[in-house]
């Protein structure tokens, strides 16, 4: 029988929602700041409003709903589900009031795309866009990317079972370090790290190709927040294709490989266990997806698009790192993408669909678990074809040798189930609205997958039943999947109560 | 890592495809490669301009879309006031050029300018701001800082009765 929370379990679920909206006003400190230090007079004030707007909310709800009693984990994950849909509304609030929207569903479509970063668009004229709104957008990235729960679990939520709860909830399969505090200031502490590195990197390209000083830091930042977090926002029309930089193209390529890596293998290279790199499953399962979707990819662009193995080989590693990522920059010509060859574009669905590894950045389906399946399957024939009376084990090394056990085959194929209807569904409700299936499928899978390539179908114009789907589908594929699932069972089990 | 069965899994994958490469049908660029290279004209406001060894690569916006126009080092481009960003309407100027398909230089097809002119200044403007709007976010800010103070307070209270 599923449970049900009693009522101080509910006043807990909200005041901890309250904390997390504090958290968000925090963080619309930052734009507000640069607002007022650039004198952009509209965003300050659009800033100050909504601030003030969420921070009320957050205190209301805190003193309001006291927090009595732990929560039970399972109730952690309805947490989970809702901070992500409360932190997009409120966070659409300046984007909004900017003014580069076409209403409220547009901004809060923005915003969750920035939250589970996504990277897919519905914003007007932003060549003209300010700069503190342009950092909010980026900034949602940057906190959907380290996870809404860690950056409260870092600084807000003390070390409780809720905390372990929230986040398992987030989609985070592992524990970097004994403890989810410390596992989530790790998290937080390489992010910064890496934070100044790229942004000094990126900032340095940028003034060095002409760029001035202040938006070349401004872009700097803009990009790795970005890129690092597989987000894909830029803060120019074109992509990453507007600062016809190579060496920008590069830069950018290394930070969305970096962004993609499993945060254990960070912490492994940072400890100098370089060895872990080469066996991990993780990184094998990568090596072989992209080095055959390279030569698949390069042999459509050569052979069909008619480019020089050079040219076909630049465009195609650049979108396919971006895929496989989840990040979604482009360096091609803006609306180029859908002058490919259909193979080229399949590729392109292949390595969105799958994603980067566990406890990353990245959505999708991840890379270990298609090598579980992998595996599962050839154990499968493995024990077919083997006398009955033989012993045999699939092993795989994640930091360490483990055997795989059929719980796991089996948790990896529920989430690879549940993404493959996720896409194909987001395709066919796309058919539904006249688009073609090949389109459909890769905005589809480009959503569900939290990447942000586009064929243009993702368009302030577009249909809002669309606007909604791909809402869903972000928020589906960012939790992937579980915590929503368990939330809807609880509610269903609330509603059967009555 | 690199096992001679990874290496003969991908050799094997080269050997499959390129004989089957060599059947594909018609380049779907060749409709493209038809209509381009041809003598273009269009204005657009100036959003960057990036200096390169051999010239310079100038974005516009051009109805709402980017186009990105190159300039070599022999074309004069007119001085630029205003680059279009907040608050900023860039300078419109107009492009006469030819439009090619050039990869080397892009990644996508390359409007290469022969004469550039400036046809209308831009212009700088100052934020509105509702007198509506700024009393609203203060009075909302006022009621965050009571709300804080608070819960700030009985928090403490709390703390003291334990």
């Amino acid at each position: 029988m599923i449970f049900s929370p009693d009522k101080e379990e509910f006043a807990g679920i909200l005041h901890i929602l309250g904390r997390l909206l504090l958290g968000l006003t925090l963080a619309m400190v930052i734009p507000l700041v640069i607002a007022f230090a650039l004198r952009e007079q509209k965003p300050f004030w659009d800033f100050l409003l909504s601030l003030s707007f969420t921070g009320l909310a957050g205190f209301l709800l805190m003193i309001v709903f006291p927090l009595k009693k732990d929560i039970r984990p399972a109730l952690a994950f309805v947490i989970v589900s809702l901070s992500w849909l409360v932190a997009s509304l409120f966070g659409a609030l300046p984007l909004w009031m900017s003014g580069h929207f076409g209403g409220f569903l547009d901004a809060f479509f923005e915003a969750m795309s920035g939250f589970a970063t996504t990277g897919l668009s519905l914003v007007r004229d932003i060549d003209h866009m300010s700069f503190s709104v342009n950092a909010w957008r980026h900034l949602t990235m940057f906190l959907g990317g380290q996870g809404i729960v860690i950056i409260a679990l870092s600084f807000l939520i003390k070390a409780t079972s809720t905390a372990v709860g929230l986040y398992w909830g987030e989609a985070r399969d592992e524990k970097i370090l004994p403890n989810v505090i410390d596992t989530a200031r790790f998290i937080w502490a390489v992010s910064f790290v890496y934070l100044i590195l790229g942004t000094a990197v990126l900032a340095g390209i940028l003034f060095w190709q002409g760029v001035p000083l202040l938006k070349s830091v401004l872009h700097g930042v803009f990009l790795f927040m970005a890129g690092f977090d597989t987000g894909g926002f830029t803060p120019r029309s074109g992509g990453i294709f507007y600062y016809h930089s190579f060496a920008l193209e590069i830069a950018t390529l290394v930070l969305m490989f970096l962004g993609s890596l499993n945060f254990n293998l960070h912490y492994y290279l940072w400890l100098r266990k370089k060895k872990e790199a080469w066996q991990n499953i993780e990184m094998r399962a990568f090596f072989f997806s992209f080095t055959t979707l390279t030569v698949l990819m390069t042999v459509f662009l050569v052979n069909l698009g008619h480019l020089s193995l050079s040219e076909g080989f630049r465009q195609g590693i650049y979108q396919l790192i971006s895929a496989h990522s989840g990040c979604g920059f482009s360096n091609l010509y803006p609306g180029w993408l859908d002058s490919w060859p259909q193979g080229g574009l399949v590729v392109l669905i292949i390595a969105m669909a799958i994603g980067g590894g566990v406890c990353s950045t990245t959505g999708g389906i991840k890379l270990m678990r298609l090598a579980f399946l992998f595996k599962g399957v050839v154990w499968e024939i493995r024990e077919k074809i083997y006398p009955s009376n033989a012993r045999l084990a699939a092993k795989y090394h994640h930091l360490s040798d483990a055997v795989l056990d059929d719980k796991r085959i089996k948790a990896a194929f529920f989430i690879f189930l549940l993404y493959l209807l996720s896409y194909l569904a987001g395709g066919i409700i796309g058919m539904f609205y006249g688009y073609k299936f090949l389109p459909a499928l890769f905005e589809s899978t480009s959503a569900a997958a939290n990447v942000g390539l586009s064929l243009g179908i993702t368009c302030p114009a577009m249909p809002a039943g669309l606007k909604i789907t791909y809402i869903i589908q972000m928020w589906l594929g960012r939790l992937e999947f579980v915590a929503v699932v368990i939330s809807l069972g609880l509610l269903i089990s609330v509603f059967r109560r009555r | 890592m690199f096992k001679p069965k990874y290496i003969f899994s991908l050799v094997l994958l080269g050997v499959f495809l390129l004989p089957m490469s060599s059947s594909f049908p018609a380049p779907i660029f060749g409709k493209s490669k038809a209509v381009i290279p041809r003598e273009i004209s269009f204005s657009g406001e100036v959003l960057d301009i990036f200096s390169r060894a051999k010239g310079s690569w100038i974005n516009l916006l051009v109805k709402d879309r980017l186009v990105s126009v190159w300039a070599p080092k022999g074309v004069k481009i007119p001085p630029v006031k205003y680059k279009g960003g907040y608050n900023t309407i860039g300078d419109t100027i107009e492009v006469k050029g030819i439009l090619t398909r050039d990869f080397k230089k892009n990644t996508g097809p390359v409007v290469t300018a022969k004469v550039i002119e400036r046809v209308k200044p831009g212009c700088r403007f100052a934020d509105k701001v509702l007198l509506r709007e700024k009393n609203t976010a203060l009075v909302l800010f006022a009621s965050f800082l009571a709300c804080a103070l608070i819960f700030v307070l009985a928090k403490g209270g709390r703390k003291n009765a334990e």
